[in-house]
């Protein structure tokens, strides 16, 4: 497809698991297996499931910070799993990554001029003059005032390094933004801000965004799409309207019942999921989600359920559709 | 219902090397009987604080509790000595912290560490206490728990965990229950769990309930009244629906409104602007006035007392 920045196919990230005593392979967490999605020019997918279902695993193997078993990530027309390491380096321009921590992903010794220079100077852009005038302009952008330069990042609250974050992602002027989590560690006066940033800078830069979380309210409001995982697949994918007003898949509907409502008198029916998400290392046999589904039948103990497609972009995994 | 929990004035202070920090000023709430009173603020307002507080459990120094007073059954808490609070922690009013994985001690077994209130508060015998302890955690939902009881906490996953926790703060059913962000390190499916199940045993021992969480949506669902804090002051205080159907304070108005919601059309969120002031930037005035859309010279000169607005109690000038 020539409209999709991005085109994710039967994307596989496995880790080895060494033995105890032996450092021998003797098996694998297979913490995305099977994922393929797409996203189009200046969109929003959002990615979202609960800790531990490899959301942030899919967005660190789409820059190539770790190791893909299997599948493609088609960016622009090329295949990065597959570039040579300088090829990787100039590509990496295009595609960024924003942090969830913002108090880890600043260097402490490094004043915020610094920070956001080292990425033009990484990428070999602009003389040192240029590089200055440069992040004077990053930190306008990001809506913080040019004093802020000087600062080190213990002296920033932490919605204004998150901003420091994103405007060292902007540096490279990126078309694809990856945010892993880049409001959860803030509070809700400051995640709005931050959102609404973001939404602004999409709007005038037509920057395609990643967007990993686990907050449902917030994933909604960003993104055009969004895709569900569970273990390592995604098992439902729809845009964000139809998802929210027609989820399919049992996991969608209980995670959806679970967000609590800031309305009061809006009781909703509660779908309360047993236990707790299986071991990734030995998932369940079958569809993985067949330990917590209700409608589970002998066929989801047995077999792996496919992608069905429900039409209009609604995909769902899960035997009931078939 | 009569009052299980009167506070007035209660104020806590730390000694910090850049000066004093006003953590709690001037906060008063009661709880009544059975009830569910949420405490809301964003990070450093002083929630937990305020609870710490009432159970002696600031450290000294740099804490100490200055002034108020914290009236229990008819006793002054903040006035108690060391043997007679500890005889009200865990037995009459326990806590629940927000991690599961650091509140545990990682070398004592479950039932051990669930059973320890029932022997130390009520000199029940190891044997009893331990049979107890398989009856609460299997009221909390873990299964064939006599089987637990010799197990580890790190061999429970984080919900199961807070699960244990939720087990070790009710055996000795106590008057009232303090939440520290119960369900806060936890996903979503296993936080409505957790809130569920908190729900049902309020419900079935008939404890009262203080639920300190920066989640909106969390003290929507399960509080009966919220009390919103803003830098160690209770800037708002009315039962659940009055409050996020018509809040009053500036804050509490902002706050509902920059939160993203997964029912109704999309729209712009709203914000606060600028951030949370740090300790000593604020010396008069209200403490919101940096942040404040509607702020007028009162505002900056005088700190507002709190009025009534219909069954809101609310600490702002508008409402004079």
């Amino acid at each position: 497809m020539k409209d999709n920045i991005l085109d994710v196919q039967n994307l596989k990230v496995y880790f080895p698991i060494k033995g105890d005593l032996i450092p021998k392979v003797v098996g694998h967490v297979k913490a995305v297996d099977d994922v393929s999605f797409h996203l189009g020019y200046g969109e929003t997918l959002g990615l979202v499931g609960e800790s531990g279902c490899g959301k942030s695993t899919t967005g660190r193997a789409i820059l190539r910070l770790v190791k893909a078993q299997a599948g493609s990530v088609i960016f622009e027309g090329r295949d990065i799993l597959q570039l040579k390491k300088q090829e990787l380096k100039t590509i990496r321009k295009d595609m960024q990554l924003m942090f969830q921590d913002p108090f880890a992903a600043l260097n402490p010794r490094m004043s915020i001029g610094d920070a956001l220079e080292e990425v033009l100077y990484v990428h070999r852009i602009g003389l040192k003059t240029e590089r200055k005038k440069k992040a004077e302009e990053l930190i306008e952008t990001v809506e913080l005032n040019r004093a802020y330069l000087a600062r080190f990042p213990h002296e920033l609250s932490g919605g204004q390094r998150q901003r420091i974050v994103l405007a060292r992602a902007l540096a490279v002027n990126p078309k694809l933004l990856i945010c892993d989590e880049p409001v959860s560690a803030l509070d809700v006066s400051i995640q709005a801000q931050i959102v609404n940033l973001l939404e602004e800078l999409q709007k005038n830069l037509n920057i395609t965004y990643l967007f990993i979380a686990h907050d449902l309210s917030v994933v909604k409001h960003i993104s055009k799409r969004i895709a569900v995982m569970y273990l390592g697949k995604i098992v439902e994918t729809a845009t964000s309207d139809e998802l929210f007003q027609n989820p399919r898949h049992p996991y969608t509907k209980a995670l959806l019942a679970a967000v609590p409502s800031i309305d009061p008198d809006h009781k909703k029916e509660k779908i309360l999921l047993e236990g707790d998400m299986p071991n990734i290392i030995n998932p369940p046999k079958g569809c993985r989600f067949n330990s917590r589904c209700q409608f589970a039948v002998e066929r989801c103990y047995s077999e792996e359920p496919i992608i069905t497609d429900l039409g209009g972009g609604h995909t769902v995994n899960c035997h009931l559709f078939t | 219902m009569a009052d299980l929990l009167n506070v007035e004035g209660l104020e806590t202070q730390f000694r910090t090397r850049d000066g004093i920090v006003h953590a709690v000023n001037g906060v008063s709430f009661h709880l009544k009987e059975g009830e569910t009173l949420g405490i809301v603020g964003e990070s450093g307002c002083g929630k937990s604080v305020t609870v710490m507080s009432m159970l002696d459990l600031i450290p000294r120094p740099p804490g100490e509790v200055v002034a108020g007073e914290a009236v229990y059954q008819g006793k002054d808490l903040l006035k108690m000595s060391n043997e007679e609070i500890r005889h009200v922690r865990g037995a009459q009013i326990s806590m629940v912290f927000q991690d599961p994985m650091t509140s545990f001690n990682p070398v004592l077994t479950i039932g051990r560490q669930v059973a320890e209130p029932l022997e130390i508060h009520n000199g029940v015998p190891r044997k009893q206490a331990y049979e107890r302890a398989a009856e609460m955690l299997e009221m909390v939902g873990i299964p064939s728990a006599k089987d637990h009881l010799d197990d580890y906490p790190h061999q429970f996953s984080g919900g199961m965990r807070q699960r244990v926790m939720i087990a070790m703060s009710l055996i000795c059913t106590p008057q009232v229950l303090i939440a520290d962000e119960p369900t806060t390190a936890l996903d979503v499916t296993i936080q409505a769990q957790i809130l569920h199940l908190m729900k049902e045993l309020k419900e079935k021992m008939g404890t009262a309930v203080m639920l300190i969480t920066h989640n909106m949506g969390v003290v929507a669902e399960v509080a009966d009244r919220v009390m919103v804090m803003y830098c160690g002051r209770d800037v708002e205080c009315a039962d659940v629906s009055t409050i996020f159907k018509t809040p009053k304070h500036p804050y509490t108005i902002g706050l509902i409104e920059s939160i993203p919601t997964i029912e109704g059309e999309k729209k712009k969120l709203h914000t606060i602007k600028g951030s949370i002031p740090t300790p000593g930037e604020i010396t008069k005035g209200c403490r919101f006035q940096t942040r404040c859309d509607d702020v007028w010279d009162k505002c900056r000169q005088e700190e507002p007392p709190v009025f009534d607005v219909g069954k809101t109690k609310v600490r702002c000038w508008k409402y004079e």
